[in-house]
């Protein structure tokens, strides 16, 4: 009897077990797809051909994108990429300027389709709140303190209160979710797989690229005090760090479920995650973002647990992150003007509150220069470096549709930004201070709801905290919206060099980093280090292919054999719907081969209107080109269509670790809220900066002595 | 503790027996593993790993089928579809997809041809043009180097190179659309006014001036239907769900009273 209930038990177990994680199984969606993936298209080029794009997309999928007001669905975000005309939530018609070549919508991954399940009456009394949240008499304005609320409170104490089976569900399943009693893994999995057909149906190689994608959001905590089976990843007090990332697939065969925050917030449990799926054949990389919100936790030195890192932490991260998103929405993350002083344009769509919070976020830690700078320093303790990966941009829109037009701004979360007032650019008006202030007061009283019945109480500190996204400032006699939607922007693209418009193309771009970063202007830009090569291959016609055979790309890693400095080629064009270029930078960093001190510098190679660059301060003349603010034009007859160069560092020396990367400014052009002003009628806000230079961003070129190679290191292709 | 575990095993027994006894009817548990069905889920196998399951792989799926089967019918014998509202909007969902699976009848040549003629801009395909080009940077004096490489080209002397174009040398098959975004819009209007074949220019983009060979050019047209049928009959297709639905909504409508129960 002994034995035989043993046996049963054991099976019993065994049984459950195997089958838990049924969401980790993959499924191949390729037949749902119209067209196979062809390979060699009308447009394939070996030399490569650039394409634009935008991973970083929500649609009503996504938990707070659904909050904000917005009904757009996947296939409409693709439609809006591919040039057609959608709509705002509040309304009014969203339409890009020129077609996009790429894609990714990418919702949150926690909660994906459950806010729109909830809002569903048929719930009944358990999702109240969310009842018919988004009917079209409520897209208003003044729907902005109900929608705070549910964004600031409910959602973030969802998970309190977990009885003892729900306990059991999460031990076996991994997945926190589980414990939310309004949660619905059926409609968790089917939206998840509506996202998949909508990229599929819109996947047209050739022409338009789709990619399956979903947000891992995750955020940090002080302490992982409290941490047990049942709550992994412990108790407060949370330090709502940014450490979030988007997960691209490569192709076809998709996961059952997404990895989420609610499985794990470490993401080095996203990348182990990411690495099994790799060994059954799925190939994706995560795309962190945000890192200026993180508190200095995204490029931090020790790991998640607190130790130091090394080559094998440095290993995991590059296989699965070879590309970092530099900017979007909500700021630039590429510097910091208190992490590089002398860098005149550092100061550029700076934001520097936590995400989601309006707590102050410190610099070091949160900028891809000094990450490039931590990871050149750890390769030289020989501990590998993880910190050197690609850049692109992104927009992160909630609304389906990407705002990179900075005289056509509509910001990104729906209707609590989609007017020029709640975007602190123009005065509130009366209905929109009124709005404002109805928040402060639903604020409390959803606050005080919550606290009957839970175990979580809210109090003073919380409320005022956690999601007070919104304060604001007077000016004269007129109130701005003195929040952080103040420092968004209009950013951000993605863009590769590839053969031709394929996901296979696309994604091969991404793994070798030959992708650029733009803050949402189209221009184009070649860089490459090359060895043997001088002046006279600026005028050859097959410089792109001798560039190739004779060096390495944007994102490529030159190991040289001479004692000389390699050859930077760099070459831009303007955006044909955007300012002349002013100038372009190389900017340097490297650590010292003794003292491992980190430094920097930026160097102007090129300079437009014919101008020299001085040698002695390395930079370009003032070209003169100026802003009226009165009407935002632009200097006529100043600035260049294109800009080409080689240039050799005056300061090389054989022995130092380094890193080069381009930065392309254009001339100066107004900034969003200068143009929200003027198409109001009114003088612009006088705190905030009235123009911003656009600009790309190009993925570095390592430089790395023979001598000291270090020979453990991977290197990925 | 074996005595407990005894007794409990025991009184177990007992209600399984007496289960049996009153509750089981012997058709309820026969269960037929059809021919199509497997035929279908073996078509699946194959999609998704690339060949023929052997005779072990075909067990297991069936064994699938079998497992699911069972945990199916014992779901409904303990009435678990009654009051669940996912289930109850998944067979609201199947009974309209099924309404409009039956009623779609193909439509006729008429229809077919009517909503093409109704929607004909939908399907303009636009015109596209082949070219090549050299380029003269604006910074480099690029008007009058342009304007000599013309007069060169038109004397019958070749070799010109001009400066190196970013976005390459040759055009395959662009749309305006796409030329304007490469060039800028002033170029693709005097683009579309030039003659073919030959050299022409200069022309002035953003960048600087162009010498232009348009080697072929389509116009746009309105197609022929044959040549977009698919799409417009997957079009029409998808108006003529979307209305059958509805028609179908009427109906039911006459056939229901609905009495709202509120507090007011």
């Amino acid at each position: 009897m002994n034995f035989i209930s043993k046996l049963t038990f054991s099976l019993i177990f065994i049984a459950v077990l195997s089958g838990c994680n049924s969401g980790d199984n993959i499924i191949d969606y390729s037949s749902e797809a119209p067209q196979k993936e062809t390979s060699n298209s009308l447009d394939y080029n070996k030399e490569r051909n650039v394409y634009f794009g935008d991973l970083h997309v929500h649609t009503k999928n996504s938990f707070d994108a659904f909050i904000f007001g917005t009904t757009a669905t996947p296939d409409d975000a693709y439609r809006y990429a591919k040039g057609e005309s959608i709509k705002h939530p509040l309304g009014y018609d969203l339409q890009l300027r020129k077609p996009l070549d790429f894609y990714a919508v990418t919702d949150h991954g926690f909660l994906l389709g459950s806010v729109e399940g909830w809002s569903d009456p048929a719930n009944g009394e358990a999702t109240k709140p969310f009842h018919d949240l988004n009917r079209e008499e409520n897209r208003t304005v003044e729907s902005i303190a109900e929608r705070g609320a549910l964004f600031g409170f409910y959602i973030r104490n969802l998970a309190s209160g977990i009885s003892f089976w729900d306990g059991l569900k999460v031990l076996f399943t991994g997945d926190q979710a589980r414990a939310i009693s309004i949660y619905d893994v059926d409609i968790h999995r089917s939206a998840w797989k509506d996202v998949i057909e909508s990229a599929q149906r819109h996947n047209d190689p050739g022409n338009f690229t789709s990619f399956i994608a979903y947000e891992y959001t995750s955020s940090s905590t002080f302490s992982g005090e409290n941490r047990s089976i049942l709550n992994p990843n412990g108790t407060g007090p949370f330090e709502q760090g940014n450490l979030h990332r988007n997960v691209i697939y490569s192709g076809s065969k998709i996961t059952v479920e997404p990895f989420t925050r609610l499985k794990s917030l470490n993401p080095e449990d996203l990348w182990v995650w990411m690495d099994n799926l790799r060994e059954q054949g799925v190939d994706t990389i995560a795309i962190p973002h945000n890192s200026n919100g993180s508190n200095g936790q995204m490029f931090e030195s020790e790991t998640w647990d607190g130790f130091p890192m090394g080559k094998s932490y440095a290993q995991l991260r590059m296989r699965n992150e070879p590309l970092v998103e530099v900017t979007q929405v909500k700021g630039t993350s590429e510097t910091h003007p208190l992490l590089s002083p002398n860098d005149d344009w550092a100061d550029f769509e700076i934001m520097d509150s936590r995400v989601g919070s309006a707590q102050y976020s410190k610099p070091y830690g949160g900028y891809v220069r000094s990450a490039y700078l931590e990871g050149l320093g750890m390769q030289e303790e020989k501990r590998g470096n993880p910190y050197k990966f690609g850049m692109v941009g992104a927009s992160d829109t909630h609304t389906g549709a990407i705002s990179d037009d900075e005289s056509n701004f509509f910001s990104k979360v729906g209707i609590l930004d989609g007017t020029a007032s709640l975007r602190g650019s123009v005065p509130l008006e009366q209905y929109a201070l009124d709005a404002l202030g109805l928040q402060a007061t639903a604020d409390t009283a959803v606050a005080e709801a919550l606290g009957d019945g839970q175990s979580l109480a809210l109090d003073a500190d919380d409320v005022n905290v956690n999601a007070r996204l919104i304060t604001t400032k007077r000016i004269g006699d007129n109130y701005y919206n003195d929040g952080t939607f103040k420092q968004w922007s209009a950013s951000g693209l993605a863009v590769v060099w590839a053969e031709e418009n394929t996901r296979e193309s696309i994604f091969n771009a991404f793994r070798r980093k030959e992708t650029y970063a733009t803050s949402g202007t189209r221009i184009k830009l070649r860089f490459f280090a090359t060895e043997g090569l001088d002046e006279s291959i600026l005028s050859q016609p097959n410089m792109v292919k001798t560039a190739y055979l004779k060096g390495v790309p944007m994102g490529g890693e030159i190991i040289s054999t001479t004692e000389e400095s390699p050859q930077f080629l760099v070459w831009a064009m303007q955006d044909s719907d955007g300012a002349p270029l002013q100038r372009i930078q190389i900017i340097k960093g490297w650590v010292d081969e003794i003292t491992g001190r980190p430094h920097e510098k930026i160097y102007d190679v090129a300079c437009s209107d014919g101008l020299l660059v001085d040698p002695i301060t390395n930079r370009c003349p003032d070209n003169r080109a100026r802003v009226d603010i009165a009407n935002c034009s632009i200097s006529g007859n100043v600035g260049s269509g294109e800009l080409k160069t080689i240039w050799s560092d005056p300061d090389f020396r054989p022995n130092l670790k380094s890193f080069y990367y381009v930065r392309v400014l254009e001339n100066p052009t107004c900034r969003w809220s200068t143009w929200d002003a003027i198409n109001s009628g009114i003088k612009p806000r006088p705190d905030l900066q009235s123009t911003i230079q656009e600009r790309a961003w190009s993925s570095p070129i390592w430089y790395t002595p023979i001598s000291q190679k270090d020979t453990d290191y991977v290197q990925l292709n | 503790m074996t005595k407990k575990l005894t007794v409990f095993f025991s009184i177990g027994i007992l209600i399984y027996i007496l289960n049996n006894l009153f509750n089981s009817s012997t058709e309820d548990k026969l269960i037929i593993v059809f021919e199509e069905e497997l035929d279908a889920l073996k078509k699946s196998w194959i999609s998704q790993v690339g060949r023929s399951p052997n005779k072990e792989e075909v067990e297991g799926i069936i064994n699938q089928l079998v497992d699911e089967e069972m945990l199916y019918r014992e779901a409904l014998s303990l009435g678990l579809d009654k009051g669940d509202i996912i289930i109850k909007r998944r067979l609201a969902q199947k009974i309209g997809f099924l309404k409009q699976e039956i009623q779609i009848v193909e439509p006729s040549m008429e229809e077919i041809n009517n909503f093409y003629l109704l929607n004909k801009d939908r399907y303009i395909i636009p015109r596209k043009f082949s070219f090549t080009h050299i380029y003269f940077n604006k910074d480099k004096d690029g008007s009058k180097r342009a304007i000599e490489a013309q007069r060169t080209i038109f004397n019958g002397l070749s070799g010109i190179e001009g400066d190196p174009f970013l976005l390459g040398r040759n055009f395959v098959m662009k749309t305006p659309m796409e030329i304007e975004r490469s060039f800028g819009k002033d170029f693709y209007n005097s683009l579309e006014k030039q003659k073919i074949d030959i050299w022409v220019g200069p022309i002035n983009s953003l960048y600087g001036s162009h010498l232009l060979k348009i080697t072929d050019s389509i116009s746009s047209k309105a197609p022929e239907l044959e040549e977009v049928s698919e799409l417009v009959i997957k079009d029409l297709k998808f108006q003529m769900k979307s209305n059958e639905m509805e028609d179908f909504l009427k109906i039911l409508r006459t056939k229901y009273t609905v009495q709202v129960q509120s507090e007011s």
